[in-house]
């Protein structure tokens, strides 16, 4: 899976800013979690332990916007931008329809962090897709 | 839009991959811009003008 042009220099340093964020999002989270099981925190600290881990999770959807600026390659840059469309409507297809069986039929509400999860998973669909369909076949 | 990048590239006996590097776009976009599924941009066009030294409506040909 090609993810987000790993092939040009931006997308390899979009791939390292990635890596970073998700590993401080994974201490963030223990960290965060350690902290309130064993300090019971409360107030305006429990509210800002709670909120942290949300920070890298913020960062990665920054690199993709650091990432599509620093993209050269046009090509590469538009099968992104179809991809984060996909993403984006495939999330969005999501929490309607959830919302229309939760209102309606009863049905439970999904829990939000799903929604992160179908977007990634969607977009880099997307993206192995469009590769596959302009796969180099030969060459001079 | 068809167009003679393909061509105009084995002409000089150049793969997709030293073109690639000479245009400094991706062997991906090479290979899109050859086989039709995506035209590229003014300056793409322009820097293909450069390097092959034709112009523009020589290699991209309209209405097809």
């Amino acid at each position: 899976m090609i993810l987000c042009g790993t092939s040009t220099p931006a997308g390899k340093q979009y791939q390292r800013r990635v890596m970073v964020t998700m590993s401080l999002y994974v201490l963030v989270l223990v960290a965060a979690v350690w902290i309130v099981k064993h300090t019971h925190p409360h107030g305006w600290l429990l509210y800002t332990i709670a909120v942290v881990p949300a920070v890298p999770m913020l960062a990665m959807m920054g690199a993709l916007g650091v990432y599509l600026q620093e993209e050269k390659d046009e090509y590469i840059r538009l099968i992104t931008m179809r991809s984060l469309l996909v993403g984006t409507a495939a999330l969005l297809a999501m929490l309607v329809v959830n919302d229309f069986l939760r209102s309606i039929s009863g049905a439970g509400a999904l829990p939000v962090f799903t929604s992160w999860i179908v977007f990634f998973l969607v977009f880099g669909l997307a993206q192995t897709v469009q590769t596959m369909g302009n796969r180099v076949k030969d060459d001079a | 839009m068809r167009n003679r990048i393909r061509e105009l590239r084995a002409e000089r006996g150049w793969s997709q991959a030293d073109l690639a590097e000479k245009l400094e776009v991706s062997r991906q976009s090479v290979n899109a811009i050859e086989t039709g599924k995506y035209d590229p941009s003014l300056p793409l066009a322009f820097k293909l003008s450069r390097l092959f030294g034709r112009k523009i409506d020589t290699m991209f040909l309209d209405g097809e």
